[in-house]
């Protein structure tokens, strides 16, 4: 019985097995078969195996078999909707993980972000990540939008996708602002305290429509959770609803846009031909899809791991409205609307009105080109919309429209109210006790008795000497004197005290200005 | 070599760097852990006892004593005895003590 047993029998018994079982798992691509695919060989059977994937599998079968070569041109597209999904995919494994230790209440939101940052092993990546790809999500759909804008992709059967699109991106907007005031510190509360009292300036339903939002008259438990639950279910159901939709009418009915030149026959046949030669998705668009994916990983953990961390402030307090409060940067356009005029003009009908224009440019846009060159009218209104959101956004900024007393303004820059500030990133060592006056004690020599001196509270005190200088010239401080105390408060704990004195010009009255700073020996950044 | 066979031999390159990255990093998470922790105690020290950071802060360790607690399953008994000793404080507790101290 042994010896009838063949061995190349059995083997190639044991191969078929393999094969079927691999066959069940890859919906229909054998061992030959996937073989030939990491080699970047043509198919092994027919009919062609890798296109049966795509009416077995329940992933693949969303996805298009092929995608003309000209719409896979970098350049074309800057895969930004790639990489707006791929966002969208990391904020929502990320916003998994972190919803397991949040906890939605004023009394525990922070404690849990500290909480998360103190005792949960990678929890601050993960919180850096979240955060980053937020701003990333934002950024990637706003350029998406742009990008089709200019390229005319929004044209034709593409109407209704660009609808979708115009969705997307305002639930990317509410989805990153809801996320906004999660971890309830400072920077959070008083970013959302202003972006929801942009909706108190709605005519009749104003006050409704901030109760809706806030819960009570001013942010609180209510309003908290309201956001909690919004950004982890209202918005994100909404994102998947819409990105099937607009993915459906991309993948299954009209593809990606060609560049212009090809769609409107603008080139030889040949490269008519060349252009509309198919990528079948697999292997070639789906290797590329997963090598973008990889780099996209990559880049996220060097940037979270050596570069970038989430920013979290004190925590919220409603009793104390930090100087320099501004909306999250995307807002920072209504609120520069909002310097210019009437709340209810600039902050509610202007933008309906901008909003309602992005929904109807396919409609008013009637002319059939795409080219870049035969739509003069459209580009320039794009790029001059950009220009004008981009200005818009400065004057958004504290920086702008917002008179702050010099006294004030130097202070603040120089020993901000939340964040560090070149004061606070004095190195420990370097604060020597001690009075150090403007304009009478040397600003190079100030640490004789250190080895090494104390360079950066040098360069902070002449920074001091020299604003306190210029608002004395220019007349905003007259006659002023300034003045730098550094304190040994307790053990490991100094008091630095910056003090300006002037004479009012109106009144010729004393005025002083000054901040108590203390700094641990502990603290972040030593 | 084709760019599918290109992209393939540097992703894996890629992920292999990647993680080796977040391994390395994973060693010093302990380390960034307790400096975070270190580092949040002196800035509720710095913006002093009516912080909201400070109530947070307490509020946040009472709880994770509390956790330490629980996991030990002491009875009731052994943590009024604890408390009697000055091992576990109330944050009212806590905070006055911290007054007493700046």
């Amino acid at each position: 019985m042994i010896k009838s047993l063949n061995f190349q029998d059995l083997r190639q018994k044991a191969m078929e097995a393999i094969d079927n079982r691999v066959r069940i798992i890859t919906a229909g691509l054998g061992l030959q078969e996937l073989r030939a695919l990491m080699r970047g060989d043509p198919p092994t059977e027919r009919p062609n195996p890798r296109y049966k994937v795509h009416t077995t599998s329940f992933l693949f079968h969303i996805r298009p078999r092929y995608y003309q070569r000209a719409s896979t041109i970098f350049a074309h597209t800057f895969h930004l909707g790639f990489f707006t999904a791929f966002f969208f995919f990391v904020e929502t494994f990320t916003g998994l993980i972190l919803m397991v230790y949040y906890v939605p209440s004023p009394e525990g939101a922070y404690a849990s972000i500290l909480e998360l940052m103190s005792n949960v092993p990678y929890g601050q990546m993960l919180r850096d990540m979240h955060r980053l790809g937020a701003e990333a999500m934002v950024i990637f759909s706003a350029l998406h939008m742009l990008r089709t804008y200019l390229t005319g992709s929004y044209k034709g059967d593409r109407t209704f996708t660009w609808l979708t699109g115009v969705g997307l991106l305002g639930i990317t907007l509410f989805l990153s602002f809801s996320g906004y005031l999660l971890p309830w510190d400072q920077l959070a509360y008083w970013a959302v305290t202003i972006g929801t009292s942009m909706a108190e300036a709605a005519p009749m339903v104003g006050n409704e429509l901030n109760l809706l939002l806030r819960g009570a008259p001013d942010i609180g438990a209510g309003g908290l959770l309201r956001f909690y639950l919004g950004h982890v279910i209202l918005l994100p159901l909404a994102a998947i609803l819409l990105i099937s939709v607009h993915y459906y009418k991309v993948a299954r009915e009209h593809s990606i846009s060609l560049p212009a030149r090809f769609e409107e026959g603008n080139v030889s046949k040949d490269e008519e031909k060349d252009a509309k030669q198919r990528i079948d998705i697999i292997p070639d668009l789906l290797t590329h899809e997963i090598f973008l994916t990889v780099l996209g990983i990559f880049f996220l953990v060097i940037a979270t791991a050596y570069f970038y961390h989430a920013p979290l402030e004190t925590h919220a307090n409603p009793q104390q409205t930090p100087l320099d409060t501004k909306a999250p940067w995307y807002f920072w356009w209504l609120q520069g609307m909002l310097k210019l005029g009437d709340k209810t003009l600039m902050g509610i009908i202007i933008p309906t009105i901008i909003v309602g224009l992005l929904v109807a440019v396919p409609y008013i846009d009637r002319n059939p080109h795409r080219s870049f060159f035969k739509r003069p009218i459209a580009v320039s209104l794009g790029i001059l919309g950009v220009l004008v959101l981009v200005v818009l956004s400065y004057m958004g900024t504290p920086e702008y429209g917002i008179a702050t007393p010099a006294a004030t303004r130097i202070l603040q820059d120089l020993a901000p109210e939340e964040g560090t500030g070149p004061l606070r990133a004095i190195p420990y060592d370097q604060l020597q006790q001690g009075v150090y006056e403007v304009n009478v004690t040397e600003a190079n020599n100030l640490c004789p008795g250190l080895d090494f001196g104390c360079p950066e509270l040098e360069a902070v005190f002449a920074e001091y000497g020299e604003r306190v200088n210029e608002a004395m010239e220019d007349g905003r401080l007259p006659d002023a004197q300034a003045v730098l105390l550094i304190e040994e408060w307790q053990a490991g704990l100094k008091k630095i005290t910056p003090r300006i004195v002037w004479s009012d010009p109106d009144t010729g009255e004393t005025k002083t200005y000054e901040r108590h700073i203390f700094l641990h020996q502990n603290r972040v950044g030593e | 070599m084709t760019r599918l066979q290109l992209e393939i031999a540097l992703g894996t390159i890629i992920v292999v760097v990647s993680t080796i990255i977040l391994i390395l990093f994973g060693f010093s998470e302990n380390r960034r852990m307790a400096r975070f922790e270190e580092a949040q105690q002196a800035h509720a020290i710095e913006v002093g006892w009516r912080s909201p950071s400070l109530l947070a802060l307490y509020r946040w360790q009472v709880a994770k004593v509390r956790a330490v607690l629980d996991s030990e399953n002491l009875d009731p008994e052994d943590i009024a005895a604890a408390r009697k000793r000055g091992a576990l404080k109330t944050p009212e507790e806590q905070i006055a003590e911290e007054l007493t101290r700046i």
